[in-house]
């Protein structure tokens, strides 16, 4: 409690308006003053005398503290009234940017009940704080009031994964034993490669029955070994260009790139590679190389808190510090404004491994900039983007493609470049 | 603040207030104008400032309805109708009696929740017992003292007395049959 019932306004006019009237009706014999002043001195004592003895408490609850980006949950708010007399409970959560509540306001009046229900849609990925809800209590005829104290309520988690991402099943260099990828090497797996004579160690179950039928010798089924990559997904958090109206509206480079990484760490881990993320602008939050819907979870508990005004890795540092392998699927998501982040790339395509850039920045960026009120502004903006497209060619010159989001099939083609790059015969100088 | 800013402020509000806050200050506005108007328009000189004033603490009674500002238009229409009224009891007095009422409940419904929170149905469900009650005691205690008037009587004001407190005794009882009952 914050204080007990205290008589509100209402209350405290009725009081004086039964009060006044009828002293005057009665000391200046004026009948019409005390027609006025009954109805008042009526719901004065009744206001009074039903005010509310006990201690209301609320609390607030939320039915699940982790969403995707336009999901919803229930925020539940129980209310103990503590006795009989609250006529009416008015329930208000401070509105957050990115929430969004049902009813719209996050305000709710109803009469006394043990439980109050709104909704709340989370709008952008992002840890989403909610606000405390104000929980009110008012007797009948609003004659009194209480406040119970605010409920402290957990931050919503909200994962940037929306979309289903899909790419081709070419990885350049698969590495690893388990995994979906159909390696250059015979080996288990489910891939056919063709039908040979059984060598010693063949399992049984691989013997193909027909042929060696029809041939007289026993003959097996031999297949293409699975095998997994290490992706690693390298996020530049540097930058937030753009609008963000989160998930109904607009999209801002770091939205783009947020929601790029979730989206294919969970194709990669579908396919059972071992999938990292490196968050530039964050010194201690990485994760490590690993499988499975768990790792899936880390990920997307690491990409929640980019954040662009965080320390921005430098490149030697990351490298040391990450230990990223040679022959590693490197895909980069950057809205490629900054040269650090070409530093990053670099480092990459010399430690051996396979670089894709993916374009983050926004595609309405460049309409914003002609409606920008200042000419000079929308000058420098084509100048910088002219610079930008230099840089992009010259990753290219070092092998790095460059490819602008456009959710499932982004990379398809230039993964098949690469592995048919890494396929091919190589001449030693 | 600067103006700008509140009267912007105030017109976003205004946009983002829920439909059941407009109508309930519209209650307030109507109630208040009749008031007024049946006040002013009385064949008797009523006080034309009180008028004028009670019209501008009507409008911030309107956007503020927790607030004292229901009391003071009350106030004004009150005293001014107690200043120059012939003191009879008559159609006009019952209509103030009521618009004061409504205007009343009206403010004190508003008050106790913000202009853009969503209202579930029912929920004035349990504040109309108290307010016809109020409303037919109005009208009865204009019936009554119509009957009374000039009846010149010696005492005729002890009986006036006896009857309130015998009314607000009923009132009491009414009241306590129906505070009993749980809330939910």
């Amino acid at each position: 409690m914050t204080g007990g019932w205290r008589a509100t306004h209402a209350q405290v006019r009725a009081v004086a308006v039964a009060a006044v009237l009828l002293a005057v009706a009665v000391l200046g014999r004026r009948p019409d003053l005390a027609v006025l002043g009954l109805p008042f001195a009526v719901l004065a004592v009744w206001g009074a005398f039903t005010r509310p003895s006990g201690q209301p408490a609320a609390t607030a609850v939320l039915d699940v503290t982790t969403l995707f980006e336009g999901q919803a949950t229930r925020l539940r708010i129980g209310y103990d009234a503590g006795g009989p007399g609250t006529d009416l409970v008015v329930v208000a959560v401070p509105r957050g940017r990115w929430l969004q509540f049902e009813p719209r306001s996050g305000a709710l009046a109803v009469p006394a009940r043990d439980e109050i229900e709104l909704l709340v849609r989370s709008q952008r990925w992002g840890l989403r704080q909610v606000e405390p809800p104000q929980v009110v209590g008012t007797s009948l005829l609003g004659a009194y009031r209480t406040e119970t104290l605010r409920t402290a309520l957990p931050a919503v988690t909200t994962w940037p994964l929306r979309e289903g991402f899909t790419a081709v099943d070419a990885v350049p260099r698969p590495a690893g034993l388990v995994g979906l990828h159909r390696s250059r090497r015979p080996g288990d797996g489910t891939e056919i490669a063709g039908v040979r004579p059984f060598q010693l160690g063949d399992r049984l179950r691989r013997v193909n029955w027909a042929v060696t039928a029809r041939t007289g010798e026993l003959h097996v089924t031999s297949t293409w070994s699975d095998r997994d990559t290490e992706v690693v997904v390298l996020l530049d958090s540097s930058d937030d260009v753009g609008v963000s109206d989160g998930i109904d509206g607009r999209s801002s480079s770091l939205d783009i790139a947020a929601r790029a990484a979730a989206a294919i760490a969970e194709h990669y881990l579908r396919h059972g590679d071992r999938v990292r993320l490196v968050d530039t602008g964050s010194t201690v939050r990485a994760v490590r190389p690993g499988t499975g819907r768990a790792h899936l979870r880390r990920i997307l508990d690491v990409l929640v808190h980019a954040d662009p005004r965080a320390t921005q890795l430098q490149p030697a540092y990351l490298m040391r510090r990450h230990r990223i392998r040679a022959g590693s699927l490197v895909i980069v998501l950057s809205p490629l404004l900054r040269e650090l982040i070409l530093g990053h790339v670099v480092s990459f395509v010399h430690a051996g491994c396979t670089v894709i850039v993916v374009d983050t920045l926004p595609a309405d960026l460049g309409r914003a900039a002609e409606y920008a009120d200042r000419r000079a502004w929308a000058l420098a903006w084509r100048l910088r983007l002219l610079e930008r497209q230099g840089e992009i060619e010259r990753l290219g010159d070092l092998g790095v493609p460059t490819v602008a989001w456009s959710g499932a099939g982004t990379l398809d083609e230039v993964l098949r470049n690469a592995s048919r790059l890494s396929a091919a015969p190589r001449v030693r100088t | 603040m600067t103006g700008g800013e509140r009267l912007a402020l105030a017109l976003v509000r205004g946009r983002a207030a829920d439909r059941h806050a407009v109508l309930v200050r519209a209650l307030i506005l109507l109630a208040g104008a009749v008031a007024l108007l049946v006040a002013v328009l009385r064949p008797f000189d009523y006080p034309e400032m009180f008028g004028y004033t009670a019209l501008a603490v009507l409008l911030w009674c309107v956007l503020q309805p927790d607030s004292p500002a229901a009391l003071l238009f009350i106030g004004l229409v009150g005293i001014g109708w107690a200043m120059r009224a012939p003191g009879t009891i008559g159609w006009d007095v019952v209509v103030i009696a009521l618009a004061f009422l409504l205007l009343h409940l009206a403010s004190a419904f508003a008050g106790q929740l913000p202009e853009y929170a969503a209202v579930a149905p029912g929920a004035p469900r349990r504040w109309v017992r108290p307010a016809t009650t109020a409303a037919g005691v109005a009208v009865l205690a204009a019936l009554a003292a119509e009957l009374v008037r000039d009846a010149g009587r010696p005492g005729i004001l002890l009986v006036t007395v006896a009857a309130l407190a015998g009314l607000t005794g009923l009132v009491w009882y009414a009241a306590s049959w129906g505070g009993s009952q749980p809330d939910t």
